[in-house]
C-alpha cells in the first residue's frame, strides 16, 4: 500500500504542465472562451480578439516605449508584429519549457528537471463575417511521459493535438467537427490537476468527434461525440460522449455541470462534476469543481469509483501580475480512505505581450490511516513565449 | 486598536458617499464590462417627496471600463472629441419614478428612471438605447456591444 501511495504522490508531483486556457479571466468580464478562441470551449488558438487582450489586458505594458499607444499594443499582437493584411488566414507558435526541482533545498533529495512541453505550429483558415468559417490546425512536440506505462514506449514524438472544422450556424449554435479535446468540465490552466487527469480530458487526450456549442444570454453548453484519437490503436481509443452546461449568475459569474461517459476494449469511464467561475472584479476570480469518475474494468470485472475537488484562487495586483492559489484533492478509491491534498501559491507574470513567465511551489501529502509517506514538494518554473 | 481605526475609516467613507456614475454594458458573443466614473457635476435635491436635479455633466472620456484601449473605443464610440459631455437634465422624481431628459452624442432623449433613496443617497438606473442616440455599432475585432445598457447613478442628497 505504501509503495502504492508513493507511487501516486510522485505521479501526480512530478507529471508536468501545459498551460491550455485561462478561464480565470471570468475575472475580466469574459465569461465564455468565445471571445478570445476559435475553439469556443477553449484552449487552442487565440482570435484576433483575444491576441489583442492578451497585448493590452493581460500583459504589462512597462517594457514599450510611452510612446506606444494601446491601439499600437494591439495591433502589434500579430503574429508579424502588425496586424494581419488579410483577413482568412492566421498562424501562430507556441513554445513552453519548464524547470521542474523536487525536493527543493534538500541537500540529499534535490533532483532537477529541464522539460520542453509545447513547442507547436498553428494555422487557422478562416472566412465570414465573425469568423463563421473557421478550420484549425495545431501541430507540435509532446515530450515523453515521465511516468513509465508498461508496454508504452517513451519517446518524444510530434502529433496533431487538434484539427478541426467549425461552421457557426447563427451567432448562437456552432458545429465542429474533428480531432479536439473533449467537452467536459473547467478547461484549467493546469492539465495535470486532478479535475483534469481522472476524468482523461488532458493535453493528450483528444479525441476525433463532433462538438455542438450553444450561446446565448444566459447558456453555453455543448455536446460532443467522439471516436477516441483515430491515430491510436484502435482497442485503445475511447469513445462516447460528453456535455457540458453552464449558467450566467448575477451577469458576472458562472455555474456549470458536466457528464461523460466513454469507453473502449479495457475498461469505460462515467464522469460527472459541478463547478463554478466566479468574478471577483479586476481580474480576480475563484474557481471550484468537484466530481466523481467511475471506472469499471473488463478484465477484472470490478469497479473503482475516483473522487477529486479544486479550489483557484486568481488575483491581479497590477496589470500582467497574478498572483494564485491551488487547492486540490483527490480520492484515488472511494473505497479506500487515504485520499491526496495538493496545494500551493504560483506567481504569473507576462512582462510583455507574448511572454509568459510562472513559477509555481505545491505540495502533495497523503492523507491516511496507515500512511506515513513524506511530503513531496515541487518547485515549478516556467517559461512560455509565442508569436 | 488597529481594528477600531479600520472600521472607523470605512465608516468615514461610507458617510461622504460620493456621485456615481456605471454602465453596465453586455458584450457579444458573451461577457460584460462597466464603463464607471465620479467626475460628475450635478446635484439632487429633495422637497417633500420630490426630488429634483437640474443639470448633471460627465466627461466622458473619464469613464473607466478596465482596459486602457477599450476606454480609448469607448470615448471614441460615444464621439467624446465632438461631444465631450453625456448631460442629464430635468431630473424629476417622485415616489421611486422620475424622468429625465439624456444628451448623449448631441442628441438629446427623454428617459424614464426608477430610483431609491438609502441613507441620503439616491440610487437611480434607466436603461437606454445607444443607436436611439445615433451611435454606430460597437464592434471590434469581431466582439460587439448589445444595443441595450443600463445606466446607474449614486448621488447624494443635498
Amino acid at each position: 500500500m505504501k509503495i502504492t501511495l508513493f507511487f501516486l504522490v510522485i505521479l501526480f508531483s512530478i507529471s508536468s504542465k501545459l498551460s491550455l486556457a485561462y478561464p480565470n479571466y471570468i475575472g475580466h468580464g469574459y465569461t465564455s472562451c468565445l471571445n478570445c478562441h476559435y475553439n469556443p470551449f477553449g484552449n487552442g488558438p487565440l482570435n484576433d480578439y483575444g491576441r489583442a487582450v492578451s497585448a493590452t489586458l493581460i500583459s504589462a505594458r512597462w517594457a514599450y516605449p510611452k510612446t506606444w499607444t494601446e491601439e499600437d499594443l494591439a495591433e502589434k499582437s500579430g503574429t508579424l508584429f502588425r496586424k494581419p493584411k488579410q483577413d482568412w488566414f492566421r498562424t501562430q507558435f507556441n513554445y513552453r519549457r519548464f524547470r521542474l526541482t523536487r525536493n527543493p533545498g534538500s541537500a540529499k533529495n534535490e533532483t532537477e528537471l529541464w522539460l520542453t512541453m509545447q513547442a507547436d505550429a498553428r494555422a487557422i483558415i478562416k472566412f465570414g463575417e465573425n469568423d463563421k468559417f473557421t478550420s484549425v490546425v495545431n501541430y507540435g512536440y509532446a515530450p515523453a511521459p515521465l511516468s513509465q506505462v508498461s508496454g508504452v514506449s517513451n519517446k518524444d514524438s510530434w502529433r496533431s493535438r487538434e484539427h478541426y472544422i467549425g461552421y457557426k450556424i447563427n451567432p448562437k449554435v456552432g458545429v465542429y467537427a474533428g480531432l479536439m479535446d473533449k467537452v467536459y468540465g473547467v478547461r484549467l490552466v493546469e492539465h495535470i490537476a486532478f479535475s483534469r487527469s481522472l476524468p482523461q480530458v488532458t493535453m493528450n487526450d483528444q479525441a476525433h468527434g463532433i462538438a455542438v456549442h450553444y450561446l446565448n444570454d444566459k447558456w453555453e453548453g455543448g455536446i460532443n461525440g467522439f471516436l477516441g484519437n483515430l491515430s491510436q490503436e484502435e482497442n485503445l481509443r475511447m469513445k462516447g460522449g460528453s456535455t457540458m452546461v453552464e449558467r450566467t449568475i448575477g451577469d458576472i459569474h458562472r455555474i456549470g455541470a458536466s457528464y461523460m461517459s466513454s469507453r473502449n476494449k479495457f475498461y469505460s469511464l462515467q464522469s460527472y462534476s459541478m463547478h463554478t467561475r466566479l468574478n471577483l472584479k479586476d481580474g480576480a476570480s475563484i474557481i471550484a469543481e468537484i466530481g466523481e469518475v467511475q471506472k469499471d474494468i473488463e478484465s477484472t470485472q470490478s469497479t473503482i469509483k475516483s473522487r477529486y475537488g479544486l479550489l483557484q484562487t486568481y488575483l491581479r495586483p497590477a496589470r500582467g501580475f497574478y498572483v494564485l492559489n491551488n487547492i486540490e484533492y483527490a480520492k484515488a478509491d472511494t473505497s479506500d480512505e487515504n485520499y491526496i491534498v495538493r496545494w500551493g501559491p504560483a506567481i504569473q507574470i507576462f512582462p510583455a505581450q507574448r511572454i509568459e513567465l510562472r513559477g509555481d511551489i505545491y505540495n502533495t501529502r497523503v492523507f491516511g490511516p496507515e500512511t506515513s509517506v513524506p511530503d513531496n514538494w515541487t518547485l515549478l518554473l516556467q517559461t512560455h513565449l509565442w508569436l | 486598536m488597529t481594528f477600531f481605526s479600520i472600521i472607523a475609516v470605512f465608516f468615514s467613507l461610507t458617510a461622504f458617499a460620493q456621485t456615481n456614475v456605471s454602465i453596465d454594458v453586455t458584450l457579444s458573443p458573451s461577457g460584460s464590462f462597466q464603463a464607471s466614473t465620479t467626475n460628475i457635476k450635478g446635484q439632487l435635491k429633495q422637497t417633500g417627496d420630490t426630488i429634483q436635479g437640474d443639470k448633471f455633466s460627465i466627461l466622458i472620456k473619464t469613464f473607466k471600463t478596465g482596459i486602457e484601449l477599450r476606454d480609448e473605443h469607448f470615448a471614441k464610440h460615444l464621439n467624446a472629441d465632438t461631444h465631450p459631455k453625456a448631460i442629464l437634465t430635468q431630473f424629476r422624481g417622485q415616489n421611486g419614478k422620475a424622468t429625465a431628459t439624456l444628451e448623449v452624442n448631441g442628441v438629446s432623449l427623454p428617459v424614464d428612471i426608477k430610483y431609491q433613496t438609502q441613507e441620503g443617497v439616491v440610487k437611480a438606473t434607466f436603461v437606454v438605447k445607444p443607436s436611439d442616440f445615433k451611435l454606430s455599432k460597437a464592434q471590434y475585432l469581431g466582439v460587439g456591444v448589445n444595443d441595450l445598457v443600463t445606466v446607474n447613478v449614486e448621488v447624494p442628497l443635498k
